[in-house]
């Protein structure tokens, strides 16, 4: 594994297209070596598709962004089942084909599914009662774009539903690494109020953010909203690893395959890169402690505690190319005082 | 030392030990809701019991269909949710409750919708008057939160449970100043807390779905094959619990503040790094209450000899008791940084140890 990977930006369907196929290539890689893998992904898919439906009424108009090949089972409980008018859109045309045959099956109108990127969804203003959509929104090349097409779509007082990976991955295709809170605070600068969120499952195999939001009369700070998507966007982004050399660790500090860990109150990890840094990434986990990142002229405590474990990427725009990591202590339900840091944006 | 006299501005909660005193207490509570019913009127009973079905929705989603169900403190019958969850869901439905009249009123009904009256009985949840391995799903909302002795009602809900049986619960979590909720556990320590009792969490979410409760955690658990660790989690509740605590608000004379200090209401706010209180009650601090939200930082709370750091920024606003573990006759409390918010604490004030 190189210690460097370089972020190109994603600004179109094709650059979409691009990076998504490869991450199709990477699960189809997977499943082939775990045969029972789609099978539980098919029945967590079903259990989330259980708890949007709990928010709906009966004969609701529902959107379903970037639906997939849903299975003819979670089809027929939303249409038949749930009786709700079933629209959906996908940028893949087999997909959007695949999902025409079924609607036209039960006399539904094919134009319901349509072909698009999230950005632009082909529907009317206040269509809709309720939006589900599952690891669909990171995909954006404009996520806040894509949130306020929602804003546009929906009812006063229709939900949103979503499912969004947490943090930080070295992906292209997830072009954005916003944490929980700042997915909450996304989803308020763009006029929505949360009613709900759940942050990890034990039950699917990857952590992730599931939230439930209303699109109420709230006012919506799109300069706002830009400006924190752009600092935890990874466009034109180099990420070092922890194994890079701007990195220098205590003596004693275990190198893991994504991340090195450092122990104690007072130890210390030294960072001097080329140009300023935009974002840190460390694990957060429940082992993690607390700690100080200064450059000498400002400094942020964090608390890298978290009872669901994922790679967090730590706002760090206006630092110095100079900084250090020194763990200050711990919160009393840690298991320890340690620091796994994965590696540097800049 | 100041003595006793000084403690102006305090509470000191009472014990809660028998099934009247917990129908006391929760008649208050339940009186407050009634005048706000009159108010109101339907619109409110409608909202409550929308987002009471969207609750249980949410609950099967897990559990699913044919199940054998307990449904502890689970109030008035409410005709649409007996609907999804007995027929729809083709549950065999009990339920307990400690207010006579919603269970006499239950008896009556359940016949209605098939099951037999005696699936409906009064009680307290810290005795669960049924035989071990009796059901697939306890369900519960807002009710655990009243239990007297919380590991007591978990080990009877693990006791009452099958192996791998779930837990579906919701309760609200921080501090209050009610005389009904005992325990101020905040949602890591819930979490936790069902861990010890034997269960294995599979999922939560906080949610402010179920109108007038603000935000609360809904868990989902499954019970372990394993018995409990049940002294860490008389531990932990007896850290968390109010009862014979006393709780003394920031504008008493027992704080001392240094730095940058702004009353906001009965608040006060630590601002900047280095504002400080330090606070020397005449009996020893049991644990520091901040209002978190999105604005507050890191402090560092010294009791005795021991000194921990606390982040206490939050996505949702609300009061948390930070257990301190020395039984310090000072306490200080000192800013110094932020995380995501700013450098600054809100103060909502101590609880201090009974009294001897």
């Amino acid at each position: 594994m190189t210690s460097r990977l370089q972020f190109t930006p994603v600004e179109s369907l094709e650059d979409l297209n691009r990076v998504n196929d490869a991450q199709k290539r990477a699960f189809r890689a997977l499943a082939d070596a775990d045969p029972g893998l789609i099978g539980r992904r098919v029945q967590a898919y079903a259990r989330r598709w259980e708890e949007a439906l709990a928010h709906v009424e009966p004969g609701s108009q529902l959107l379903d962004i970037g639906c997939g090949r849903i299975s003819q089972t979670i089809f027929d409980k939303i249409t038949i089942g749930h009786q709700l008018d079933y629209h959906c859109m996908d940028i893949d045309q087999t997909t959007v084909a695949g999902v025409r045959d079924k609607l036209q099956a039960i006399g539904y109108n094919a134009e319901n599914a349509m072909r698009s990127d999230n950005t632009v969804i082909p529907f009317p203003d206040g269509k809709f009662d309720f939006i589900f959509t599952s690891h669909c929104l990171e995909h954006s090349i404009d996520i806040v774009r894509t949130i306020l097409e929602c804003r546009r779509v929906l009812r006063s007082d229709g939900k949103l539903f979503l499912a969004v990976p947490l943090g930080f991955d070295d992906s292209a295709e997830h072009t954005l690494f916003l944490g929980p809170e700042e997915w909450l605070s996304l989803l308020s600068l763009c006029g929505f109020r949360v009613i709900s969120y759940t942050v990890g499952f034990k039950y699917v195999e990857v952590g992730d953010l599931v939230v439930v939001a209303v699109r109420d009369g709230s006012s919506v700070d799109e300069t706002g909203a830009q400006r924190l998507a752009s600092r935890f966007g990874k466009a034109d982004g180099t990420f070092a690893r922890a194994t890079d050399r701007v990195f220098t660790f205590p003596p004693g500090a275990i190198v893991n395959s994504n991340a090195t860990i450092m122990r104690g109150i007072g130890s210390v990890c030294q960072i001097s890169i080329e140009l300023p840094p935009r974002a840190l990434v460390i694990g957060r986990n429940d082992w993690a402690g607390m700690v100080l990142i200064e450059d000498g002229a400002s400094g942020l405590a964090l608390d890298a505690y978290s009872s669901v474990p994922y790679l967090c990427g730590v706002d760090l725009v206006g630092f110095a190319p100079n900084f250090r990591v020194k763990i200050i202590g711990c919160n009393t339900m840690a298991c320890d005082q340690q620091i796994a840091i994965a590696g540097i944006l800049f | 030392m100041p003595d006793e006299r000084d403690m102006d501005q305090s509470k000191t909660f009472g014990d809660i030990s028998s099934l009247d005193e917990l129908n006391r207490v929760n008649d208050a509570q339940k009186a407050t809701f009634a005048a706000l019913l009159a108010a109101e009127g339907d619109a409110l009973s409608e909202r409550r019991q929308s987002a009471y079905l969207i609750r249980w929705l949410e609950g099967l989603a897990h559990v699913g269909y044919d199940t054998t169900l307990l449904d502890i403190g689970g109030g008035w019958p409410v005709g649409r949710v007996w609907a999804t969850v007995i027929l729809a869901h083709r549950t065999n439905y009990h339920l307990l409750d400690i207010d006579g009249a919603i269970i006499a009123d239950a008896r009556r009904r359940l016949p209605e919708y098939g099951l037999p009256a005696g699936n409906a009985n009064i009680g307290i949840n810290t005795v669960l008057p049924y035989e071990a391995n009796m059901f697939d799903v306890v369900f519960s909302s807002h009710c655990l939160e009243h239990s007297p002795n919380l590991p007591q009602t978990l080990s009877e809900i693990f006791r009452v449970l099958k192996p791998n049986g779930k837990l579906v619960f919701a309760v609200p979590f921080g501090f209050d100043d009610s005389d009904e909720h005992l325990i101020c556990l905040d949602v890591d320590n819930w979490i936790a807390a069902t861990e010890m009792a034997g269960f294995d969490v599979l999922n939560y979410h906080l949610g402010k779905t179920y109108v007038m409760a603000g935000w609360d955690p809904f868990v989902l658990a499954q019970r372990k094959s394993e018995q409990p660790d049940t002294q860490a989690l008389r531990a932990l509740t007896s850290r968390y619990t109010k009862a014979g605590r006393t709780f003394v608000a920031p504008g008493s004379s027992l704080f001392q503040y240094s730095g940058n200090i702004v009353e906001s209401g009965s608040h006060r706010v630590l601002n900047g790094a280095g504002s400080a209180v330090i606070v020397t009650p005449p009996r020893p601090v049991d644990g520091v209450l901040f209002l978190r939200h999105n604005f507050s930082g890191v402090v560092e709370i010294t009791a005795g000899q021991q000194s921990q750091l606390c982040d206490l920024y939050s996505h949702i606003p609300y009061v948390q008791l930070v257990a301190t573990a020395d039984a310090a006759s000072e306490v200080k409390v000192r800013v110094i940084g932020r995380s995501r918010g700013s450098e600054q604490a809100v103060l909502h004030g101590v609880l201090l140890a009974p009294s001897a």
